[in-house]
């Protein structure tokens, strides 16, 4: 997990235990953060990150998540994700 | 000084001669034994203090431990050595005639030093040991040091409150 | 988390450079608030400082600098001029910044003063800005992923059944014999992740079988983070269309785990519909957004970080290996082989040896920029001080300089300018006009190499030095006799011992030239020496003259009573054989030599270190003549050895009483030489004579 500036980039590949430590991490500074990156090369790997990921946007709506902004994900691993980003 | 705690504690001890006389020192300070070697004479020091020598780069100062302690001179022989002492990281080495044996010594079996009877200042002696016939004075290198300047009080009691002397 | 420390360590380093650069940085723009390039630097540095700030809880600090951030912001797009008074506030804003990292570092409670006026200033100027409204740049990222979002219409893509539907009619055209299409609807319940399952996981497991898989997320439940957490599923269905060979018991066999009610799956009969071959729309990583990614990153400096202890084993080590290099190139015994593919060996060595040495000091080597940087600062706030206005001339920046060296040279070099401005220019602009002078003063600030050493030196085109105030003040304060003959320099040199001052008010800039004596000792400690130079009505120039580095040292070899002794090179001004004429003995004041008009006493090393010797006469011998502080010696030796640069070695504790010796170097032959302090040689002579 890397914090630049305002720009938090994360691997998507975390754990459930990451997760849990990613998401307090994030709580308390949220204001601060203006994107969440997804670092290249990760894919997911469990799906409390995308529930995570979307409460964030629910909670911040300027909060610029390009990865759930897609709606979409492929990998060899799982086929293709689809998902909606309700506004 | 020592208190008379009879504890049965094997330590151990290197000795060596001056002369006719035998001397100890825990083997807990020295870091190493050489022979003879170039000592470079540095002026204007003490007349004990015989010069410098060069320790693999690093440069050691060297005593003359008879001169130190107020013996006579002697010549070099070929079992001249010099034992290099670490107290604190300061090293000085101690030009001695003869190296010994490193001994294992009893503390129940030390005894107060002399107060008479030896060359050497008696200060720098903390206690008296039996190594079949022979008698072997330890010598009390933190007093040495500090006697020398190159170790101060306060580090000498810090040392001691660490080993638990 | 002891990884969570040093992480934190080295944000307080990086912050720390970030918050250096920013000071100097602030006061360059100031000099010149058209450089937008450096406006962006600016900007760039505090948004780090910001981020950082604040992940690593430093909120104050954190809070500041994000609204500081947000002026700059606005600078740098709109290029709007910044007007003076805001470029104050620019300059006052970095010193809160200094000293709020202060106050998080040390965990003080209180912030600094000026921190809530500085901040509703900035506020303020925000506020104002923000009337005029201006996009705040865009980040290139958002701006293709909005592109992006357009052209997949993703705000129309509805999740419902119908994209199920068109699903199915996708996977059924893919479909060819043996291959079965199923529909599985996963609704796991909250605990599931605490139970170990995921949906991933589950879909992974059907991938491995499938030939195509595709998925639909209902996220349509996931609260906010008020009611959210990451340990209970908030996901309450995922749909899967699975194109697979599997039988359906395969199938069904990879949610064995899981209860009744948390999935099902149907198999979906092939259906002989005449349906368009759809493209699958794949979103591909687009490669576009790589390139823009990397490229809004900037491109770092390659730079590595380096534990000075490490550097200085490196350079121990280094100097061991020159050492050891010398000792086979000086060896008798391998010169008596004299063949010539050994020589050429050990030539080839000696110059590899050499390169070495030369490039691992050059890492301990930095520019002076910085600390010429800081300077700037300095001469700034002295000249507000003081109220003298002035232009500071920088030059020779890029002069590189040990980097051990650097912090021992701030004080010092403060001090001397300071000394400069309020003592060396004249008090007003008054007094400049009436000797014909600009009414800016102006300082220079130089350094450069020379032979061997580096000259740092602080000129001022002020009232010079009155040499005969200098005389009459050093005789009242006793520090001469009066009956000397001293050089120019020596004379300047007086005004630089402890208790000394021209000064006839108390300057509270520079103390009763106070600072002078103090800064003659550190420059010492670094082995260096300041010389004086001025001329009356004209100016004074300060030079520190300091040693390229600390560990190595260009000496002359010497042999004097069977023993080598090492002159420092710097301190050499000629080295001779003395013709019998030339040298006198005076009663009680010892030998000396006439040179060139000048007495020069003679000083035996034999005499001072007392080495018992054969004694012999100064033109039997050679003399050394050096230039120490209290004026020229000649030293005399047995014979020259050499001339080589060594590398100096402590003598150790019980030595370091030894003035005369500064230290030991080890010599080719394995031998040591002792390094000499010439300044110390000298008050052996006036001792005789009664001089204190």
């Amino acid at each position: 997990m890397q914090f630049d500036g305002d720009v938090l980039t994360i691997g998507l590949d975390m754990s459930m235990e990451e997760i849990r430590e990613f998401e307090a991490f994030v709580r308390p500074r949220l204001e601060y953060i203006e994107t969440i990156e997804a670092e290249d090369g990760t894919q997911l790997r469990n799906s409390a990150l995308l529930a995570l990921l979307m409460s964030l946007k629910r909670t911040k709506k300027e909060l610029k998540i390009p990865f759930i902004e897609r709606g979409e994900a492929v990998s060899a691993a799982y086929g293709t994700l689809h998902w909606m980003c309700h506004d | 000084m020592e208190s008379n705690i009879v504890q049965s504690r094997k330590e151990r001890y290197l000795t060596f001669f001056l002369g006719e006389e035998q001397y100890g020192i825990s083997i807990d300070r020295i870091k190493e034994i050489i022979a003879m070697m170039k000592v470079t004479q540095v002026p204007k020091t003490p007349h004990y203090m015989r010069g410098v020598i060069n320790l693999r780069g690093s440069i050691i100062p060297v005593v003359d431990t008879r001169l130190r302690f107020g013996m006579e001179p002697q010549e070099e022989t070929m079992h001249t050595a010099i034992i290099i002492v670490e107290v604190e990281k300061v090293n000085i080495g101690f030009i001695v005639d003869r190296v010994e044996e490193v001994a294992s010594i009893d503390t129940a079996r030390l005894s107060e030093p002399p107060k008479f009877g030896s060359h050497i200042d008696t200060d720098f002696i903390c206690a008296m040991a039996q190594i079949e016939e022979n008698v072997v004075m330890i010598l009390d290198v933190l007093k040495l040091f500090e006697a020398d300047e190159l170790v101060s009080l306060e580090q000498i009691q810090q040392i001691q409150m660490r080993e638990g002397e | 988390m002891t990884k969570q420390e040093q992480v934190k360590a080295i944000f307080i380093e990086e912050a720390g450079e970030i918050i250096e650069k920013l000071d100097v940085d602030i006061l360059r723009f100031e000099e010149n608030s058209a450089d937008f390039d450096l406006l962006n630097e600016i900007f760039r540095g505090v948004h780090t400082l910001k981020g950082n700030a604040n992940a690593f809880g430093f909120t104050r600090l954190g809070e500041f600098v994000h609204h500081f951030e947000d002026v700059l912001d606005h600078y740098r797009s709109t290029k709007e001029d910044v007007e003076e008074h805001h470029l104050e506030l620019f300059v006052g804003s970095v010193d809160i910044i200094k000293e709020v990292m202060i106050c998080e570092l040390d965990a003080l409670p209180d912030l600094p003063a000026d921190y809530a006026g500085c901040l509703e200033k900035i506020k303020h100027l925000i506020a104002s800005k923000k009337n005029k409204p201006v996009e705040p740049s865009i980040e290139v990222n958002s701006q293709v992923f909005n592109d992006l979002a357009t052209e997949f219409a993703f705000c129309d893509f509805q999740l419902d059944d119908t994209a199920i539907e068109r699903s199915i009619e996708i996977h059924q055209a893919m479909r060819t014999e043996g291959l079965n299409l199923y529909q599985i609807e996963l609704t796991l319940d909250v605990d599931c992740y605490k139970r170990g399952f995921d949906h991933l996981l589950f879909l992974k497991l059907l991938a491995e079988n499938a030939t195509a898989l595709e998925s639909f997320f209902e996220l349509d439940n996931v609260p906010s983070l008020d009611t959210f957490t990451s340990d209970e599923n908030a996901i309450t269905r995922v749909s899967a269309i699975l194109l697979s060979a599997q039988t359906p018991n395969d199938v069904a066999e990879n949610f064995e785990y899981l209860s009744e009610h948390e999935y099902s799956i149907v198999l979906i009969d092939p259906i002989v519909v005449a349906v368009e071959k759809v493209k699958a729309v794949v979103v591909e990583k687009s490669p576009d957004i790589e390139a823009i990614k990397t490229s809004t990153a900037n491109a770092p400096k390659s730079t590595i970080r380096i534990d000075t202890f490490k550097l200085d084993e490196l350079f121990d080590s280094v100097g061991e290996l020159v050492i050891a290099q010398n000792f086979i190139a000086q060896n008798e015994k391998i010169r008596a082989i004299e063949d010539e593919s050994i020589s050429r060996a050990i030539e080839t060595l000696s110059k590899i040896t050499k390169r070495i040495q030369d490039r691992v000091m050059s890492l301990r080597m930095v520019a002076i920029r910085d600390t010429f940087d800081k300077m700037k600062r300095v001469v700034r706030d002295t000249s507000k001080k003081t109220g003298k206005e002035l232009h500071l001339n920088v030059q020779g920046e890029e002069t590189e300089i040990d980097k051990t060296m650097i912090d021992s040279l701030s004080d010092p070099l403060i001090h001397i300018i300071r000394n400069a401005i309020d003592h060396g220019l004249e008090a007003d602009a008054a007094e400049r006009l009436s000797v014909g002078k600009k009414v800016e003063g102006m300082i220079t600030l130089r350094a450069y190499h020379k032979s061997g050493s580096i000259v740092i030196s602080v000129s001022d085109d002020g009232r010079g030095i009155n040499k005969e105030k200098v005389l009459k003040k050093a005789i009242e304060r006793g520090i001469i006799a009066g009956d000397e003959h001293l050089t120019d320099s020596q004379i300047f040199a007086l005004i630089m011992q402890p208790g000394f001052s021209t000064a006839d008010a108390i300057s509270d800039l520079s103390g009763r030239g106070v600072g002078l004596d103090v800064v003659k000792t550190s420059i010492e400690k670094l082995r260096g020496k300041i010389e004086i130079e001025s001329k009356e009505g004209v100016g004074t120039t300060f030079s520190m003259v300091l040693p390229l580095t600390l560990a190595i040292i260009d000496g002359m070899l010497v042999q004097a009573a069977g023993e080598i002794y090492i002159i420092p090179t710097l301190s050499v001004v000629e080295s001779f054989r003395p013709e019998r004429e030339i040298v006198h003995a005076l009663k009680e004041k010892g030998e000396f030599v006439s040179l060139r008009g000048q007495h020069i006493p003679v000083i035996r090393l034999s005499d001072i270190f007392e080495l018992p010797t054969k004694r012999i006469e100064p033109w039997e011998g050679i003399l050394v003549c050096v230039e120490t502080e209290a004026g020229r010696i000649a030293i005399m030796v047995d014979e020259l050895v050499g001339r080589q640069q060594v590398v100096i070695k402590p003598l150790g504790k019980a030595l370091a009483k030894l003035k005369e010796i500064t230290g030991g170097a080890i010599l080719g032959s394995g031998d040591i030489a002792l390094i000499l302090n010439v300044d110390e040689l000298r008050p052996l002579i006036e001792a005789p004579h009664g001089g204190n």
